[in-house]
């Protein structure tokens, strides 16, 4: 009976009943919806931190699987969720102020979707879960129907999104020519104690392209930039964080742990991993650092994260598959408070210019604090929580040998460092611009960003937190330890 | 005489043209309403080669993730046309040469 009250389904049902209240309720109640959307996206993660409301309904289980990768990432999308809601109750729709409600409702649709993606263990259940996110993620960045940029960012996605969705298709196609089914497990048996299979080859490098797309991975990252710059920044921050980190998922769950794991297959795409991860990095950091528009410079950090991330899968083994867990629930502690900085700032200035920080940190020295702190920890300097995971994804890169991409990723975490630091020399040592709105900051931010900040200096303490967290979403690997035995 | 048999291969080799074709398609042509058709051109190629796949495999499954392909395609196409649409209402125009306003 509970196991209908598993997360997808809450959330499916919060989307249309908002929907339906914003159509069908009196103005009276309509006004309150932005209330009611936060409550029910809180009150969802609350429900999804306990353990009941992991057991999924039985008819789904030849499809999903509730793992420790399910529990440890389900509370990660809610929390975007309830982020991103937040951000859009003040997000200004200036002429498309009617339909905010719309744009309230909508974010839980494309989190249904992540939360299935995370529980998939059949490549069909990957596949409509995803379109659940991309059809969804089109609509919410083409939101701002009288801003040309959203609706070229709207655009760009789809056409990106459908070339991803087809090298997927291809993949299971060709997956189904060469093993006769898409069930990981399924898939780890049929391949186990053979050489590799040259069609399931075929398609895992299909899907890989795939899901690049989805993490913007050099050199499918193209769209990111354009996309986060024309979004409006509530659906850049889901795109940045819940969106990218449902891409690493799964190419941890296919590469890692899952389908697509064992040694065979692993000869042949570490290198392949190793390489797009250092290409990735690269050109992540060098692009960021000449941007001024801060939603573009986060779109190329964005990448450059990825490539930290797809670094630590190249490497194999467990070390890796944690290291990219405890990663990203760190990037995420980190972007999103910046994501919010940002959209509080965009509601002032109207833009996102890296040019109205200049002096803020004078003006409004709470939230500075807060944001300096974030993104010091997204460089990954000690003693925040960017920096013990960024230094396990060089220590997977030592332990497991590769010298070339070892040597890369120090130089750009180093690099790296400029990218961060210019919008901090901004705020702080920078002259204040000649118009400051009369406006200041809302009380809530200060608390918000100064609560962040501390959050990342703790945890950056006691980095074992992240590792438990690590531990506890590989728990169960039933299939692939068998094989391996 | 005879010519050799059609198998899983050729449907195979088919399928991966139509997609190269499809491929060229979103990457060169300029007009949105193209660029979305040769979308659609590569989803149905994946559906050939499914199609194929559960003929010679004697396997079902394949050609129930067709179904899927085919709804998810439609839905695609919904948003898609619903976005080109509102492009057109802004802009008077659907050439994907006219959107520079994102640029580096």
């Amino acid at each position: 009976m509970s196991a209908w009250f598993c997360p997808e389904i809450l959330l499916t049902l919060a989307g249309v009943g908002l929907i339906l209240v914003d159509t069908l309720a009196p103005e009276q109640v309509r006004r309150r919806t932005p209330l009611l959307a936060l409550l029910a996206a809180m009150g969802i993660l609350g429900w999804s931190l306990w353990p009941e409301s992991r057991t999924l309904p039985t008819s789904w289980l030849s499809l999903f699987i509730s793992d420790g990768l399910a529990a440890v990432f389900k509370p990660f999308f809610l929390f975007c969720l309830v982020a991103v809601v937040g951000m859009a109750t003040r997000y200004r729709l200036e002429a498309d102020e009617a339909v905010r409600g719309e744009f309230l409702a909508l974010p839980f649709f494309p989190t249904a979707g992540l939360c299935l993606l995370v529980s998939a263990r059949d490549f069909l259940a990957v596949f409509v879960a995803l379109e659940l996110v991309s059809i969804s993620l089109y609509l919410l960045t083409a939101f701002h129907r009288t801003k040309p940029a959203s609706l070229e960012a709207g655009i760009k996605l789809l056409v990106m999104g459908g070339l991803s969705t087809g090298f997927l298709v291809m993949g299971i196609a060709w997956l189904y020519a060469g093993a006769g089914t898409t069930e990981f497990s399924k898939l780890l048996l049929t391949q186990a104690g053979t050489g590799a299979n040259p069609a399931v080859l075929m398609a895992a490098g299909l899907i890989l392209a795939g899901i690049g797309f989805k993490v913007a991975a050099v050199p499918f990252h193209a769209w990111a930039p354009d996309v986060y710059e024309g979004s409006p920044t509530p659906v850049t921050a889901f795109l940045a964080v819940a969106s990218k980190a449902a891409g690493l998922i799964l190419l941890l769950r296919v590469f890692g742990i899952g389908a697509f794991a064992l040694e065979s297959m692993g000869e042949f795409f570490r290198p392949i991993l190793l390489t797009l991860g250092i290409a990735t990095v690269t050109l992540g950091t060098l692009a960021a650092l000449p941007q001024r528009d801060f939603k573009r410079l986060l779109a190329y950090s964005g990448i450059a994260h990825a490539g930290f991330m797809i670094l630590a899968l190249g490497t194999g083994g467990e070390g890796g598959v944690g290291t990219v867990v405890a990663y990203l629930w760190a990037y995420l502690l980190a972007s999103l408070p910046v994501l919010l900085f940002v959209n509080e700032m965009e509601r002032l200035h109207g833009s996102t210019d890296l040019r109205h920080l200049d002096g803020i940190g004078r003006r409004e020295p709470g939230p500075s604090l807060g944001f300096t702190l974030c993104l010091l920890s997204m460089a990954g300097l000690p003693p925040l929580v960017g920096f013990p995971v960024k230094l396990a994804v060089l220590a997977n890169l030592w332990n497991a040998g590769e010298r070339p991409a070892l040597v890369v990723a120090v130089i750009m975490a180093v690099a790296g460092l400029g990218i961060y630091l210019t919008p901090i020399r901004a705020m702080y040592w920078e002259r204040e611009a000649d118009a400051i709105p009369a406006r200041r900051f809302p009380p809530f931010l200060f608390w918000v960003m100064v609560m962040a900040g501390l959050l990342n200096v703790w945890l950056g303490f006691q980095p074992q937190e992240l590792v438990r967290l690590a531990e506890k979403s590989l728990s169960p690997l039933p299939v692939l330890e068998a094989i391996r035995e | 005489m005879m010519l050799g048999e059609i198998t899983l291969g050729h449907y195979l080799a088919l399928s991966t043209l139509l997609f190269l074709v499809g491929l060229a398609g979103v990457l060169l042509r300029r007009s949105l309403l193209i660029v979305m058709m040769s979308l659609e051109l590569l989803l149905n190629a994946a559906n050939l080669a499914l199609v194929a796949a559960a003929r010679f495999k004697g396997i079902p499954d394949p050609q129930v993730a067709v179904f899927f392909v085919i709804t998810v395609a439609a839905a695609e196409v919904a948003v898609g046309l619903a976005i080109l649409v509102a492009i057109f209402r802004l802009k008077k125009t659907t050439s994907a040469e006219d959107f520079a306003s994102l640029k580096f």
